[in-house]
């Protein structure tokens, strides 16, 4: 075994530099290829600068669990956010700590009842209201079984249709047939009912008596419970012969909760569709 | 025949208490609608008559109309 000794090795010629054992070395650096391996290069020793922009691919980073997302946890170091159920959504919690997936907030209002009837003698909805909300919007549109009716509404107590002489109700009408405008009144003060709409509603399908009701403090023992409508309506016969536009108000008198609500019609059976939104309280 | 209400989106039956509260309502219903169509009938019948009573005086329709908007 021979040993060579010396402080410099330097190149022949300046187009060569100098080769040992396949490597060649010149101008201060490796050039052959694929002479650096994996081994030669100590442990986590690899710093960001020798990393090229863009050259990290999809494909080079470590798989992990399906669904998470890459973020930055509170010390600024990568973490993952933990897959969340179906539907929810990617929620901030605010500077100082990574995301998470969360129920959707829902908007200011909660869809709490849908109720289709068909030929029914009444739509009754009772059991949906809740300390989460004061007030609570009614949708509907519906339409008699017969013509020549009143949609009228009543509150319900302790799942029952209260039928007392307690309801007080005030409201106007527009009608217009295309060439007589005539406004009218409507009301009740000692009512076993709320009217929402004039006499002489359609029972066209096509035409139903739409719009919406808010109904407020159902659920209150200190407070009457109170609504206000803006209805769009028809006049018998079928087809309609006018249009008729309602707004009303009123209040039920008593003391006792309100559980729920039941729209019919005075004279007949009752088709549609009413929902039930509460009004979130904050 | 029975008669039904939607409850929460159940079709329930009446009970008979209910069945015929509900028919004593739609008959009391009808009688009010009779008694509007005849106050309506009523109302247009004398609007036809005054109206007739002031062309008698001489007014034309369209005086007629700047009074009474008939």
């Amino acid at each position: 075994m021979s040993e060579i000794k010396v402080n410099t090795i330097s190149e022949r010629t300046s187009a060569n530099g100098v080769t040992i054992d396949g490597v060649n070395i010149k101008d201060s650096k490796l050039v052959t290829a694929d002479s650096v391996v994996t081994a030669n290069v100590t442990d986590l020793n690899i710093t960001s600068g020798k990393i090229a922009d863009d050259a990290i691919t999809l494909a080079k980073m470590a798989p992990g669990t399906d669904g998470n997302l890459i973020t930055y946890d509170a010390s600024g170091n990568p973490a993952a956010v933990a897959t969340g159920s179906a539907g929810q959504v990617l929620t901030s919690a605010g500077a100082g700590a990574p995301p998470t997936f969360a129920a959707a907030g829902g908007g200011a209002m909660d869809l709490l009842h849908t109720a289709t009837g068909s030929n029914v003698s009444s739509i009754d909805i009772n059991g949906y209201f809740t300390s989460d909300y004061d007030h609570y919007k009614l949708v509907y549109a519906v339409y008699a079984a017969t013509s020549n009716t009143d949609t009228i509404v009543r509150i319900m107590q302790g799942g029952s249709v209260i039928t007392a002489s307690n309801y007080r109700y005030a409201g106007m009408a527009w009608y217009y047939d295309g060439s007589t405008a005539q406004v009218s009144n409507a009301q009740g003060f000692g009512s076993s009912y709320w009217g929402i709409s004039s006499m002489d509603n359609t029972a066209d399908s096509q035409s139903p008596t739409t719009g919406e009701m808010l109904l407020s403090n159902p659920l209150s023992t200190s407070q009457n419970t109170t609504f206000t409508t803006t209805s769009v309506g028809y006049n018998s016969p079928t087809p309609p012969s006018a249009i008729r536009v309602w707004t009303y108000a009123g209040t039920y008198v008593s003391t006792t909760a309100t559980s729920g609500i039941s729209f019919l019609y005075d004279g007949g059976n009752v088709n549609g569709t009413i929902r039930l939104y509460g009004v979130k309280n904050s | 025949m029975t008669m039904y209400k939607l409850l929460n989106g159940e079709r329930v039956e009446l009970t008979a208490e209910e069945e015929t509260a509900r028919i004593a309502e739609i008959e009391q219903a009808n009688i009010r609608r009779q008694a509007r169509e005849a106050a309506k009938v009523e109302e247009e019948n004398k609007k036809a008559s005054g109206k007739q009573k002031l062309k008698d005086l001489g007014l034309d329709d369209d005086e007629i109309q700047a009074l009474i908007g008939v």
